[in-house]
């Protein structure tokens, strides 16, 4: 009886552990370049990746670090004091790319892009 | 009896089931001139590979089949293609596989992911196909953070960046570049084989824009968080400056390096302007009876427009306290509630009667109220 709980609670812990280290690596990915190198925080809270939608322009947000510059497919947006960004991109019907970077004062880039398909 | 009755209800339950499904498909089917689908190619067969008719199958699809099922599509001649980062304009963005080059053809046969938009919401002909970028494919848009250290009358010019090294973009229209400047360079890296410098932002509006979170800061706290983050930026951009000069010194790139010393000299007294700024700030809180009287410079209204005067860029606001009149400048941000959230709005768009839910302004002591922020209602 006492194995059985040991094991279970084994059992638990290791399944804790596990999911907090995919937790982790997921967070890290934000935060890592293509060279493995720490770079510039970069997250786009909207739109969600590969959704549909019915609208001809789409609101993208995000948080960055306040010195960073962003871009929203090639164009420049504003960051505020707390790294908020947001913008509206227009939609062309069927498939659409938008692709948000971040930069900050070392040069260190992170980037993102989602896919949205608009159909009116 | 009563087995005859059951099945009876249960064959009447299934066909209301049926016709209220088929029913809203075709309901759907009436307010929607496609469908988007997402999905992991399986497989791109093309049965006539001239006029690019054939079939694609998707798994992991997005939306998911109730069984996660593959789903087959067709494409025919007229379905269009796009790779974010290879097919752009001005040659065209969307090309049917006949106009595709052989390199973009194989670039989609070896997708990993698509969207694709459907002809029919309940059809299964694409329309359009996007390849979702990947790999070394996936990012089209790039930031150098760098020294301008020449600009050629052909229209390029070299930037170098940390590490010594450089690169030399094609200068897209509108985009201006002179020695020494300090910038992040926007580049797209799509449709040839030179990067093409489409936005270049030049440090010091990085200062401009701390100037602004300075003014806007409207608690110490704030206020010393702005100060450290100019200082500490300050010390970044310094650093990397003087890194890259450091290399090309020690690479003999004399005239190089030279444009970098500039590109220091310059920055340096931008920041101080901006913390001679924060100390003026400071000077003017400190005598004018701490943050109290600081915020009390910032208005915080919402009413009608009654007035807009397009030339000196004047709104009339009719309020709950009263009229009043602000200007509004270049730099205010002017946003409108839409069905998806709050969207830039311009300054000409602007019209008597629309109601104005925020508009945040500054108080000088002698001239007019400045807006900063407008937000106007749905």
């Amino acid at each position: 009886m006492k194995k059985r709980l040991i094991l279970g609670i084994f059992v638990i812990a290791l399944i804790g552990a596990l999911l907090g280290v995919g937790c982790k690596s997921k967070s890290s990915n934000n935060n890592t370049n293509n060279n493995g190198t720490t770079s510039v925080t970069l997250e786009v809270t909207e739109p969600q990746d590969e959704i549909t939608v019915n609208t001809s322009t789409v609101q993208v947000k995000g948080v960055t670090t306040a010195d960073a510059t962003v871009s929203v497919n090639g164009s420049l947006v504003d960051v505020g004091a707390d790294g908020k960004f947001s913008t509206t991109v227009s939609l062309e019907q069927g498939p659409n790319s938008i692709e948000v970077v971040a930069s900050d004062s070392q040069g260190n880039e992170n980037s993102q892009v989602l896919t949205i398909i608009y159909v009116p | 009896m009563k087995r005859i009755l059951l099945v009876v209800v249960t064959l009447a339950l299934t066909t209301g089931l049926i016709l209220g499904t088929a029913g809203s498909t075709l309901a759907a089917a009436g307010t929607q001139s496609g469908r988007g689908i997402f999905g992991t190619v399986q497989s791109i067969v093309m049965t006539d590979n001239t006029t690019g008719v054939g079939t694609v199958t998707l798994t992991n699809v997005k939306p998911a089949t109730a069984d996660n099922a593959s789903v087959e599509i067709q494409v025919t001649e007229n379905t269009t293609y796009n790779i974010p980062t290879v097919t752009v304009q001005p040659t065209q963005r969307w090309q049917t596989w006949q106009q595709l080059t052989p390199e973009s053809r194989s670039l989609i046969l070896g997708a990993h992911r698509v969207a694709i938009l459907l002809t029919e919401p309940a059809g299964n002909v694409a329309a359009k196909v996007m390849v979702i970028p990947a790999g070394y494919l996936a990012y089209r848009y790039h930031h150098h953070l760098g020294v301008v250290v020449s600009v050629s009358d052909n229209g390029t010019a070299t930037i170098a960046e940390k590490k010594g090294g450089q690169i030399t973009v094609t200068l897209s229209e509108g985009v201006q570049l002179a020695v020494g400047q300090f910038v992040v360079v926007v580049t797209d890296s799509s449709g040839g084989t030179q990067l093409k410098a489409i936005k270049a932002y030049r440090i010091d509006k990085i200062v401009d824009r701390f100037e602004g979170y300075l003014e806007g800061s409207l608690t110490e706290a704030n206020f010393d968080n702005v100060t450290a983050l100019i200082q500490q930026t300050q010390q970044k951009h310094i650093a990397y400056l003087q890194r890259v000069q450091d290399l090309l010194q020690s690479e003999n790139r004399t005239q190089a390096a030279a444009a970098v010393g500039k590109a220091i000299d310059y920055a340096n007294a931008r920041y101080s302007e901006a913390l001679q700024f924060r100390a003026k700030i400071k000077d003017w809180i400190d005598k004018n009876g701490g943050w109290t009287a600081w915020q009390a410079q910032w208005g915080d209204t919402s009413g009608t427009i009654t007035a807009v005067n397009t030339v000196g860029r004047t709104l009339t606001i009719s309020t709950d306290n009263g009229t009043i009149t602000v200007h509004v400048p270049v730099a205010a941000r002017i946003v409108k509630d839409t069905s998806t959230g709050p969207a830039l709005f311009a300054f000409k768009s602007l019209a008597v009667g629309n109601q104005l839910e925020k508009v945040i302004y500054y108080k000088p002591t002698s001239g007019q109220f400045q807006a900063l922020y407008i937000r106007v209602a749905e």
